[in-house]
C-alpha cells in the first residue's frame, strides 16, 4: 500500500513538472521567412492604379517594413503591430493611422518576395481594392 | 366525569415523577459577551430527548439519575456540553453562558474541491451569495444578482471575475457556470443563459474567483459560479414572491421617448419537503419586461423539478434529478439609435426578436460509505433551441449530453483523494454557426493533505482531450496547487495556484453573419486560450465587542495568453477574393492583472437595533503584454476597470428592514479602436464617441429598499434602485437602467 502512495506522489510531481515546463516554440517557416528580412516596398496599388508617388494613398508605405518577432514592426513611417491568421494564410496589420486593423490575404511569401492584398476603408467611398509587394533587402 | 379523569391522570402522573429516580436540571442560556438570554437554544440530554430554551433564555427538565450529558446548541454560538452526576431528587441550577461562532467562516461549500469544506479552510478566494439576498435586494435576473458580488462585473450577460474577461460580443465564456456542479454554458454560442438558471431553488451561489479548469475543465479559466439548488428541511417550506415595478424618467428628458412608462413584474414559488424517503423541490418563475429602452424587451416562463431519494435498504445511496426547462421570447439590445436623443432607442436594424427555449434534465447517483468514499455519478443533458421569427438563417439548435463520474477516498486520516473522468458531447444544427459536433473527455485527479490539524495542502492535475467535427486536439493538461493555514483562532492565510484553458466556442470559430451595418466574420483557425492565476491571501474571523463577521483580503495576479477578442478590422470575405470590415474572433491579447480584493462581512446588533453591512473593494492593473519579449505593452485590456466597490447594508428594528446598497466603478480603460476611431466610430455607433469622452468617468449607484415583516412569514417591500438616477453605461451603446420603483410580496411558510 505504501508503495502505491509513493508512486502516487511521483506521479502527480511529475504531472507537475511536465506540466509546468516551458513551452518550446518553434517558429514556423512562413513565421522565419517574414522576420528574416527587411522588405522594401516595390510596388504598391490602389485600384489597379500607383499609389506610392506624392499625395498617393500609400505613400506613407514606401520605403523600408520590418516585421520583429515579438510581433511588431514598421510599415513605411508607421509603427504598429503584426499577426498571422488562418493558419499564416493571412497577416494582421494594426498600426495607430489605420483606423481599424487590416487583414491582408498573403499571396506570395518567399525569401525574395512578399506580396498581399487587402482592402482600405473609406468613409463615403467604396472600400479601395489594395495589393502590396515587398521585395527583400 | 371528563374532568374526574384529567385530575386523576395528573394525579397519577405527580405520583410517578415523585416515586420515580429523577432530578429536576434547569437553568438559564444566555451570550456570554452581552448577556443577553437567548431563547430557542436546543437542549439535547439523554438518548433522543431534549428541550428549547424559553422567551427569558430559561429551561427545566426532569432527568433519571446517573451520568448526564446536556448539549446546548444554537446557530451563530458555538455548541457547549455539560457532563453532570444527578442523584435522586437533585435540582440542578445552570448557567450557560455561550461564546458567539462567527458564522461567516464556518460557512460550507463544494464547489472549490468538489466536495464539503469549510470558507474558512479554502485555499482560494470563494464568495457566497445567499437566497435571501434575491428577496431583499429585488433581485430580477440571476446575472442583476451577480454583478452585485464583488471584484465580478457582469457586462450585458459577460461575467468577469476580477478582470479576468472583458466584451466579447456575447460569445464564449471564460467563466463557468455550473447548476450543482454540472456545466450549464450553451453549447453553440458558449455563453451564460442567465434567465433559465434556477433563481427561486437555490441554497447558495459559489463563486471561485480564479482559474478553476483542474476541476471543471475548459471556460472555468477566469472562475466559476456555482447555482446549487437546495434540498428538502425536514420541515416542508414554501416561498412565493410577488413584485411589479416601473420605470422612471432617465436624468436627459430628450431621452425619454414613452408616454407611459415601461413596467416589470416577476412571480415565482417554490416548495421543498419529504416525503417519505424522498426529497422534493418544485419551483417555477414568470417574468415580463417591458423594458426602459424602445425594441427591447423580455418574458420568461420557468419551471424545476428536483427528486432526491434516499435508499432505505443501503444508508448512504441517494439518486435523484433535477429538471429545468424555460421559454424566454425577448428582443435584445445591440444598438442605440444615436446619443442624442435615441440613446434608449434601439437601432430598428439591429433590434431581432428572439425565442430562446432551454430542457436540461440532470439525474445522478451517489453512493457514501462510512465517511471513507464517495461515488458520484451524475449527468447532464440540455437542449437550447434559439428561433429568431424574423431571420431565420440565424436559429440554432444545440444539444449536449455530459456525464462525470467522482470517487472521493479518505486514503488515510490525514489524506483525501479525488478521482474523477467526464465525457461531453454536443451537436449542433444551425444556418448561423453551420452544423457541428464537438466531443471532450477528461480526468482529473487532486489530493487533500492535512498533514496538522492547522496545516492544508491541496494539488490537481487534469488531462483534457477537445475534437471538435474530426479535428482531434492535442490533450492539455493543466494543474493547481494551494495552501491553507490556520494562524490563529480566527485567522487563515491561504495562497494558491490554478492554470486555466478555454476551447472557443462554436460561435467564435464558425458564427457567420449579418447584424444591422455588423458583419460578423467566421475564423475557423483560432486556438484555445490559456493561462494561469494565484493568489495569497488572508481571512480573519472578528469577535469584538459584539462585531462579529469576517475580513478577507488577497493580493492576486493572473496571467494569460492568446486570448480570444472580436477584432473590429477588414477580413476577406470566405469564399471570395473580395475584402469587408466586420468583427472576426482572434487570438490577439496576452494579458496581466495584478491586483487585490479586499471582503468583508459584519453584524453587530444594537439592543434591538441590527445592523449588517457586506461589501469589498477591488483594484485592478489589467495589461497587455508581449508574448515574446515578456514585458508590459502599456496598453490597458478592453472593458476593464480599475476600480470596484460594492457595500450592502441592512439595518432592522422590530418588523421594520432597511437596506441601502452601493455600487461604484471606476472608469472603463480601454475599449476596440471602431468606436473611437474617425473613419469608422459614426458609422457604428451615432454620437457615441462625444459621449464617451464626456462621460466615462466612472459611477456610484446606490439602492435603497424598505421592507415590513408581518405574521412572521410574510415580508412586504418596496425598492427604488438606482435612486440617484445616475446615467452610466456597460459596454459602448449599453446605457444602464435609470431609477427604478417596485414593490414586492413575499412569504415564506
Amino acid at each position: 500500500m505504501k508503495r502505491y502512495k509513493v508512486i502516487f506522489l511521483l506521479l502527480l510531481t511529475g504531472i507537475f513538472l511536465f506540466s509546468c515546463s516551458k513551452k518550446m516554440d518553434v517558429n514556423s517557416e512562413q513565421f522565419e521567412l517574414l522576420t528574416g528580412h527587411i522588405w522594401v516596398a516595390d510596388s504598391l496599388l490602389a485600384d489597379k492604379a500607383g499609389a506610392s508617388g506624392p499625395g498617393g494613398l500609400l505613400e506613407d508605405f514606401t520605403g523600408d517594413t520590418q516585421f520583429y518577432e515579438d510581433g511588431t514592426g514598421y510599415l513605411g513611417i508607421h509603427e504598429g503591430t503584426w499577426y498571422f491568421s488562418n493558419d499564416e494564410k493571412e497577416i494582421t496589420i494594426n498600426t495607430d493611422s489605420l483606423p481599424i486593423p487590416i487583414t491582408a490575404t498573403i499571396v506570395e511569401l518567399t525569401k525574395e518576395s512578399f506580396k498581399i492584398t487587402t482592402s482600405f476603408p473609406s468613409l463615403y467611398l467604396p472600400p479601395v481594392d489594395i495589393r502590396m509587394t515587398f521585395i527583400a533587402k | 366525569m371528563r374532568f374526574c379523569i384529567i385530575f386523576l391522570g395528573l394525579n397519577l402522573c405527580f405520583a410517578s415523577f415523585a416515586n420515580d429516580n429523577t432530578a429536576i436540571v434547569k437553568g438559564k442560556v444566555f451570550d456570554a459577551s452581552s448577556l443577553e438570554p437567548l431563547p430557542g437554544v436546543h437542549i439535547i440530554y439523554g438518548k433522543d430527548q431534549g428541550t428549547i430554551t424559553n422567551e427569558q433564555g430559561k429551561f427545566l427538565f426532569h432527568s433519571d439519575t446517573g451520568m448526564l450529558s446536556i448539549r446546548f446548541r444554537f446557530i451563530g454560538y458555538e455548541s457547549v456540553t455539560r457532563e453532570l452526576f444527578v442523584r435522586e431528587g437533585d435540582t440542578i441550577d445552570l448557567q450557560i453562558g455561550l461564546k458567539p461562532e462567527i458564522k461567516e467562516i464556518e460557512e460550507i461549500v463544494v464547489s472549490p474541491g468538489k466536495t464539503e469544506q469549510k470558507i474558512s479552510e479554502l485555499t482560494v478566494s470563494t464568495s457566497l451569495i445567499k437566497p435571501e439576498q434575491i428577496v431583499k435586494n429585488q433581485v430580477l435576473n440571476a446575472d442583476e444578482l451577480i454583478n452585485q458580488a464583488s471584484g465580478i462585473e457582469v457586462m450585458d450577460g459577460q461575467a468577469s471575475i476580477r478582470g479576468g474577461s472583458g466584451y466579447s460580443y456575447g460569445a464564449g465564456s471564460r467563466v463557468l457556470v455550473l447548476i450543482d456542479g454540472l456545466p450549464a454554458l450553451a453549447a453553440d454560442a458558449g455563453n451564460i443563459k442567465w434567465q433559465f438558471l434556477p433563481l427561486e431553488m437555490i441554497s447558495q451561489v459559489e463563486i471561485i474567483k480564479g482559474a478553476s479548469s483542474v476541476l471543471y475543465g475548459s471556460s472555468a479559466l477566469n472562475g466559476i459560479i456555482n447555482f446549487r439548488t437546495s434540498d428538502a428541511d425536514v420541515q416542508p417550506s414554501t416561498k412565493i414572491s410577488m413584485m411589479l415595478g416601473a420605470y422612471g424618467n432617465p436624468r436627459r428628458e430628450e431621452w425619454k421617448w414613452w408616454d407611459t412608462p415601461g413596467f416589470f413584474s416577476k412571480t415565482s414559488f417554490s416548495h421543498s419537503r419529504k416525503i417519505g424517503n424522498t426529497d422534493l423541490g418544485i419551483s417555477g418563475r414568470l417574468l415580463l419586461d417591458q423594458g426602459y429602452r424602445k425594441f427591447n424587451e423580455e418574458k420568461y416562463g420557468g419551471m424545476n423539478l428536483k427528486l432526491k431519494h434516499h435508499n432505505k435498504k443501503f444508508a448512504g445511496l441517494n439518486y435523484g434529478f433535477l429538471l429545468n426547462a424555460g421559454y424566454n421570447p425577448k428582443t435584445d439590445f445591440i444598438l442605440w439609435e444615436d446619443a442624442e436623443n435615441g440613446a434608449l432607442i434601439q437601432n430598428e436594424a439591429t433590434a431581432m426578436k428572439f425565442r430562446g427555449t432551454l430542457f436540461s434534465f440532470n439525474p445522478y447517483i451517489s453512493l457514501e460509505k462510512n465517511k471513507r468514499f464517495r461515488h458520484d455519478l451524475r449527468f447532464r443533458s440540455q437542449i437550447t433551441k434559439n428561433d429568431l421569427p424574423d431571420n431565420p438563417n440565424n436559429n440554432s439548435n444545440a444539444i449536449s449530453y455530459f456525464t462525470e463520474y467522482q470517487l472521493w477516498y479518505k486514503l488515510l486520516e490525514k489524506l483525501d483523494v479525488i478521482f474523477g473522468a467526464s465525457l461531453n458531447y454536443s451537436k449542433i444544427v444551425s444556418n448561423f454557426h453551420g452544423d457541428h459536433r464537438a466531443s471532450n473527455a477528461a480526468g482529473f485527479a487532486q489530493i487533500d493533505l492535512k498533514p496538522t490539524a492547522r496545516l492544508k495542502f491541496i494539488a490537481g492535475v487534469r488531462l483534457e482531450r477537445n475534437t471538435l467535427d474530426s479535428l482531434v486536439e492535442k490533450l492539455v493538461p493543466v494543474f493547481r496547487s494551494g495552501l491553507n493555514f490556520k494562524a490563529g483562532k480566527y485567522t487563515f492565510l491561504r495562497a494558491s495556484f490554478g492554470q486555466g484553458y478555454r476551447y472557443p466556442s462554436i460561435a467564435e470559430k464558425f458564427a457567420s453573419t449579418t447584424t444591422g451595418a455588423v458583419i460578423i466574420f467566421p475564423n475557423s483557425e483560432i486556438q484555445s486560450e490559456s493561462g494561469w492565476s494565484s493568489e495569497i491571501g488572508l481571512k480573519q474571523g472578528i469577535s469584538f465587542m459584539g462585531l462579529m463577521g469576517q475580513s478577507d483580503l488577497s493580493l492576486f495576479y493572473t496571467q494569460n495568453e492568446d486570448l480570444i477578442e472580436y477584432v473590429y478590422g477588414i477580413y476577406p470575405i470566405p469564399g471570395t477574393p473580395d475584402f469587408d470590415d466586420g468583427f472576426r474572433a482572434v487570438n490577439i491579447e496576452n494579458s496581466r492583472v495584478y491586483g487585490f480584493e479586499w471582503e468583508f462581512a459584519l453584524y453587530k446588533n444594537f439592543g434591538l437595533l441590527n445592523t449588517s453591512f457586506q461589501g469589498g473593494y477591488t483594484f485592478m492593473y489589467p495589461i497587455e503584454y508581449n508574448k515574446i519579449s515578456g514585458k508590459n505593452t502599456g496598453v490597458y485590456l478592453k472593458y476593464r476597470r480599475k476600480h470596484s466597490f460594492a457595500l450592502m447594508t441592512s439595518t432592522s428594528y422590530k418588523n421594520f428592514d432597511l437596506g441601502m446598497n452601493f455600487y461604484a466603478r471606476s472608469k472603463i480603460l480601454n475599449i476596440d479602436a471602431v468606436f473611437l476611431h474617425p473613419l469608422t466610430r459614426e458609422m457604428i455607433l451615432p454620437g457615441f464617441y462625444d459621449y464617451w469622452i464626456e462621460n466615462n468617468v466612472g459611477y456610484l449607484v446606490m439602492d435603497v429598499q424598505l421592507a415590513y415583516n408581518f405574521k412572521k412569514e410574510y415580508t412586504i417591500s418596496v425598492s427604488v434602485k438606482n435612486i440617484l438616477n445616475t446615467e452610466y453605461m456597460g459596454r459602448p451603446g449599453d446605457i444602464m437602467p435609470q431609477r427604478t420603483y417596485s414593490l414586492q410580496f413575499s412569504g415564506e411558510f
